[in-house]
């Protein structure tokens, strides 16, 4: 039976068309994943149901929640309905709960808005809903303020109203996009369950097929304000039909074709480019540049024992060896520590020092690809900003081509920052929205101190537009005027400007849709074969990680609990928490062989305790 | 919280030496002899420098400093060299009045700019906001002292509701003498409250863009619901930040609006003092002036914690 359903719904925007007839519908106990990249509409379906509309919106056609038309209802009809019988979650928990007021508070008012009930009770009720999604009023007393929480447990605190009342259909937009992967897997695993017990409709907006395909029972596609292709989950991953479907699931699995010699990379000697060649170090990155293929023994339960190694005739590399290995690195990191002065908890003792960076140590070669893996807060960007020479660290050293940034005098910095530069996650945050394109490119030019003159600085811009994709003329526009992948590849010509020996990407694609990403990652690829690039790849993707990475380093609480080649690491991790964050992250193709390997009907297996992100 | 509001006291107190200091060295450097002023300048010289004698004007500065600054602290601000009063006995009268105005006016300030300034947030680009949008652009631009004029000119002269200057002192009553800083405070608090509308407004419309509030309407809350309950408190905190900076400014203002009238407040004090170069009554008066806006400053500050959670902290 149908509980919700979307019927020819036009949505314009001051006169300009946001939504052309579109047609959905979730069951009664189903969940209905909406797929789409950003500025498909998706997230104005949802408004457009809870007629919580942008100025200026005027929608047409018929929304019906149990058999009545929400678009004919008033305010006051609406208000009524609203958390009552549709519950919400939205995308960014660190900022949908009110600040000044705590959990409590907020979370009874659900009850006391539609239920008239008296405070005391409304407080018990409460105590009760945040009880249910994980929030024990013992361990998280109802006055703690959101501040106080986690992004995980702040998530948990909006699911608790949104399910407060047992509505009749939840709408989840984007809700764990925010999130770390860990943390991801336990509020999916808490909405599923939520769901399942009391027969609630979820309606749950994403861009994420893998987790869809972990999710939902059904899927529909949009695109520019239409629905493409809708259909129960088995049958569309079997058979999509519309070719966008089959872009975005191409662009979600995809791996950059890296033109990579089976030989290690490009050495330079000197700080000069020369070729090299030796034996070792880059042996595992031939395996690489493969799709990973869904592997049977990743399915087995957490716990089990390691799958048998596979193509590895060799044992696991050890630092030492690696340091034995041939060329000189470009950037080293000896245990390095960085700390931060914590909280005084007495007047008179000194305040504790919090480590964000405990002793790490890594090496990153020419032509080579690393990978920083970890959840938010582990200290990777710390660790970034301590290699940029940004901070000095508190232990430890970072070595420059074999020199220590310690000794460096105002010129080795300035060398040093040429062949290191740096592309962050959000490309439009990084530059400034007045200056045009070519002055933004033109940036660290600075760095060579007037070794070019003006015709070669402009030949130079030309040369890094082109080489990222965009045209020479672009050098004329502002930020605003490019989209957020071309912001990207702004982002990326600046940092290849000055030909430099490696970039640190900070989070690169995290911002960007799943096409874009795959076109940004081919770029990336396609940069490192034709300039000998090395790269520090950071990020909390996995996903992205193992597409782009010859060797990876695990990250958790400021240090480094595994390291090796990126497709043994994945394929066989030794550290517990890389396994936890290997099963953890969505992975599609072991979604589609789980969901093909329970019967239907059954729910998957109940997972961990949560534990509250 | 506890060592929020220590530190917030540890530089409430270094910005009260360092003001002392400036306005000391300030009235140093000022030219203008006060033995001069007060016995002419056909004094003897003799008689010159026992007056300086008298008041301690031929002791070296620092000296002088550490006297005026021990004599503050216990209360003693001195002789007034133009009465012959204690300075602290002038003050204190003068304090019945200034003070009362200040309050008025703060309150005013708030009373009117806190609901103007909502109810234009809340109708944004509707007829009442441009109205009040209008109205408050003119309050900006106005000085106070016209608006002052233009009050006497209504309510005193042609309603002759209100006095047009005056004030009879507290002995008079309550009412008598509350209804003469009526005028003033208004005066005072217009242009004032002007500015903190258009604050409160913005603030309030950032507030309404934020997530939280949107997550509010999904559970059930109507529009004025959702301004009432979650978003003033949070558009409230910018708007304490700009309080505590306008009550300098009110302050300064009635040095201007007491002339106007004729109240004998700290500000006519003030005003006269400098003309007869009165300086240790000046001395005193800005230093109690800056002390109260400090003062105000910190109880701003207070008011942060009280407001805003993430500025406590759990013990």
């Amino acid at each position: 039976m149908t509980m919700f359903s979307v019927e020819g719904l036009d949505l314009s925007i001051y006169g300009l068309p946001i939504l052309k007839g579109v047609s959905l519908s979730v069951g009664e106990g189903e969940i209905l994943g909406l797929v789409g990249e950003s500025g498909s509409g998706k997230s104005m379906t949802a408004l457009a149901a809870m007629q919580l509309m942008p100025r200026g919106a005027q929608a047409r056609g018929r929304i019906l929640l149990d058999g009545e038309d929400l678009l004919s209802k008033s305010e006051a009809q609406m208000c009524a309905l609203r958390g009552r019988d549709i519950g919400m979650v939205f995308q960014e928990p660190m900022t949908a709960l009110n600040p000044l007021k705590t959990i409590g508070a907020q979370v009874a008012e659900c009850f006391a808005q539609h239920l008239g009930a008296r405070r005391a009770e409304c407080t018990a009720w409460a105590g009760q809903a945040l009880e249910r999604v994980g929030l024990p009023p013992s361990r998280f007393p109802l006055d703690r303020y959101p501040h106080e929480l986690s992004g995980g447990q702040r998530q948990r605190v909006v699911i608790a109203m949104a399910v407060a009342l047992k509505p009749k259909l939840i709408i989840a937009d984007e809700p764990t996009t925010a999130l770390d992967v860990t943390t991801q897997a336990q509020i999916l695993e808490l909405m599923r369950e939520l769901v399942a017990e009391e027969g609630t409709s979820l309606l749950m907006i994403t861009h994420d097929l893998a987790v869809v395909a972990e999710m939902a029972d059904r899927v529909t596609v949009m695109r520019h304000g239409e629905v493409v292709e809708e259909g129960t989950t088995a049958a569309f991953f079997s058979g999509m039909r519309h070719p966008y479907s089959k872009a975005l699931l191409e662009a979600s699995t995809h791996v950059p074709a890296r033109r990579k010699l089976t030989a290690p990379p490009i050495l330079p000697r000197e700080g000069e480019v020369a070729p090299h060649s030796g034996d070792g170090g880059g042996g595992a990155a031939a395996v690489e540049g493969t799709a990973p293929s869904p592997d049977p023994t990743r399915l087995a339960p957490r716990g089990a024992s390691h799958p048998p190694l596979k193509g590895r005739d060799q044992p696991y590399p050890s630092p030492s060896r690696r340091e034995e290995g041939p060329g000189t690195p470009i950037l080293v990191a000896q245990s390095v520590v960085r700390e931060y002065r914590g909280r005084r908890r007495s007047l008179f003792k000194a305040p504790e020092k919090r480590r964000a960076v405990d002793a790490v140590s890594l090496a990153v070669r020419p032509g080579e690809s690393v990978g920083l893996v970890g959840e938010s807060g582990c200290g990777k960007s710390t660790l970034a900003r301590t290699l940029m020479a940004l901070e000095p660290p508190q232990g430890g050293a970072v070595l420059f081509r074999g020199r220590s940034f310690a000794d460096f005098s105002a010129a080795d910095l300035t060398a040093m920052r040429r062949a290191v530069q740096v592309v962050f996650q959000d490309p439009y945050g990084s530059f400034d929205p007045r200056h045009k394109a070519g002055r933004l490119v033109a940036e660290p030019l600075h760095l060579l101190r007037g070794e070019i003159d003006a015709a070669e600085r402009n030949r130079r811009i030309a040369a890094v537009l082109r080489d990222v994709g965009l045209r020479p003329e672009d050098a004329d526009k502002y930020p605003h005027e490019f989209s957020g992948g071309q912001r990207q590849r702004l982002a990326i010509a600046r940092a290849l400007i000055t030909r430099p020996a490696l970039i640190i990407l900070d989070e690169p694609v995290s911002a960007l849709d799943v096409s874009i990403r795959a076109q940004v990652l081919d770029l990336l690829a396609d940069l490192q074969a034709e300039h000998g690039l090395a790269y520090l790849f950071i990020s909390h993707d996995l996903t992205v990680v193992r597409a782009i990475t010859d060797r990876v380093l695990v990250m958790r609480a400021g240090q480094i609990v595994e390291e090796g080649p990126t497709a043994e690491v994945f394929a066989a991790p030794r550290h517990a928490y890389t396994r936890e964050l290997l099963a953890a992250s969505p992975d599609l193709s072991r979604a589609l062989a789980a969901r093909a390997m329970r019967p239907a009907g059954a729910g998957p297996a109940a997972g961990e305790v949560p534990s509250g992100g | 919280m506890l060592v929020y509001l220590a530190k917030r006291l540890a530089s409430l107190a270094a910005t009260l030496v360092i003001a002392s200091v400036v306005i000391f060295a300030v009235m140093e450097v000022l030219p203008g002899d006060p033995a001069e002023i007060m016995l002419g300048t056909n004094a003897r010289p003799d008689t010159l420098a026992a007056l300086r004698a008298d008041f301690g004007l031929d002791r070296p500065a620092p000296e002088r400093y550490a006297a005026w600054v021990a004599g503050f602290v216990q209360g003693d601000l001195g002789r007034s060299y133009t009465y012959s009063v204690p300075v602290g006995e002038l003050v204190a009268q003068r304090l019945w009045v200034s003070l009362p105005l200040a309050a008025i006016s703060l309150l005013l300030t708030v009373l009117i700019a806190v609901p103007v300034g909502a109810l234009a947030a809340a109708r944004r680009n509707g007829p009442a906001d441009v109205g009040i949008m209008a109205a408050t652009q003119v309050g900006i631009a106005v000085p106070n002292f016209w608006f002052a004029m233009l009050l006497v000119f209504v309510f005193a002269v042609s309603l002759r509701l209100l006095p047009a200057g005056g004030f009879p002192g507290w002995g008079a009553g309550l009412w008598p003498a509350g209804r003469s800083l009526i005028l003033p405070a208004v005066a005072l608090a217009l242009p004032q409250a002007s500015i903190l509308a258009r604050v409160m407004r913005s603030s309030l419309i950032d507030a309404l863009g934020e997530d939280y509030v949107r997550t509010a309407r999904a559970k059930g809350l109507s529009r004025s619901e959702v301004v009432r309950r979650h978003a003033l408190r949070n558009a409230l905190i910018p708007v304490l930040t700009i309080m505590g900076l306008q009550f300098s400014f009110l302050l300064a203002g009635t040095i201007i609006i007491e002339n106007v009238f004729f109240l004998p407040g700290l500000g006519r004090l003030v005003f006269q003092a400098i003309t007869q170069r009165d300086l240790i009554v000046v001395k005193s008066i800005v230093m109690l002036l800056v002390a109260s806006v400090v003062i105000v400053n910190f109880l701003v500050e207070v008011a942060y914690a009280a407001v805003d959670p993430r500025l406590r902290r759990r013990a």
